[in-house]
């Protein structure tokens, strides 16, 4: 398989260190800030989200993946989710 | 790409998707092994809010964060190791490979330090707990989960330097290169896996009390 059509260009790789270490920062400024426990809880792992999508799309070529790569991940994914948001739901509402 | 094609597959092309495939659903097992560990934390922090607060707050942010940067570095530069030897530049590529390794021992003393700063003020798992200043079971689960959590992590960077030297050496020795080079891509794959594992337990034991 030729990888050099379906790679991440030298460029995208530094873009995605800059903006990981700046999501890093935003993360760790957003600790002191005054949100409240259950909105700062949400703001960081909205920003971890983001951090993987880029680790996934960027450095591990996801973009570039074929239509069952993307299945196998997108799925996991949303098993991991779906069990964390029923289980806190289980607990929460009790 | 001149690696041997097996019998079953009709092309490289296919063998080299296969290859990929196989290595995406390990890497989703792995996070499902993951998975049921989340898991125990949501239900334990949804039960015990204000006691895992307290225990993040004990946890020591500045090395917490320290080891976000430190692997956040170590997954550009295995991409760009991977980018290099696709590029045929092998002295560049065996550079970020030993930084990357660097790093990745870096994470596991900047962990082992944490550890014993742990350790000495009896913070343990389950019942061997014995820290007088957070005394409630919430902040033994909290710490158990830690644990659990961080040690089942580091034993996987463990396993991914362990993947990064044996690549190392067969780029070292050109086995390893610019037409063959599924194996750095994998052990690539795998290590930004345990990159992206970290970057949610960060928030969850140092961030979010």
């Amino acid at each position: 398989m030729s990888e050099s059509s379906s790679s991440s260009s030298g460029l995208s790789y530094i873009l995605a260190l800059v903006s990981l270490l700046a999501l890093t920062g935003l993360s760790f400024g957003m600790h002191f800030a005054p949100l409240g426990g259950g909105v700062g809880t949400l703001v960081a792992l909205g920003i971890a989200t983001v951090k993987v999508a880029i680790v996934a799309l960027v450095f591990m070529e996801l973009r570039f993946g074929t239509t069952p790569i993307r299945v196998v991940a997108l799925t996991c994914l949303s098993f991991v989710a779906l069990l964390c948001l029923g289980l806190a739901a289980d607990v929460g509402f009790r | 790409m001149n690696r041997r094609v097996e019998i079953q597959f009709e092309s490289a092309a296919r063998q080299e998707h296969a290859v990929q495939l196989g290595m995406w659903i390990f890497l989703g097992s792995e996070l499902l092994l993951f998975a049921g560990l989340f898991g125990l934390y949501t239900v334990y922090r949804t039960e015990y809010g204000l006691e895992f607060d307290a225990g993040i707050h004990h946890n020591q942010l500045l090395l917490g964060s320290t080891n976000t940067v430190v692997l956040i570095v170590s997954s550009f530069t295995v991409a760009w190791a991977l980018y290099n030897v696709r590029k045929d530049k092998r002295d560049t590529a065996l550079a970020m490979l030993g930084i990357t390794m660097l790093l990745g021992l870096a994470f596991l003393v900047i962990k082992g330090v944490e550890y014993a700063h742990h350790f000495s003020e009896g913070v343990f798992p389950g019942k061997a707990y014995t820290n007088l200043e957070l005394p409630g079971h919430g902040a033994r689960m909290f710490f158990t989960l830690y644990y659990l959590m961080t040690g089942l992590h580091a034993l996987h960077m463990i396993g991914g330097l362990a993947v990064m030297g044996w690549v190392t050496h067969r780029v070292w020795t050109r086995r390893t290169n610019r037409e063959s080079h599924t194996e750095l891509h994998l052990g690539a794959l795998y290590w930004h896996l345990v990159d992206s594992i970290w970057i949610f337990l960060w928030p969850l034991f140092y961030l979010t009390g």
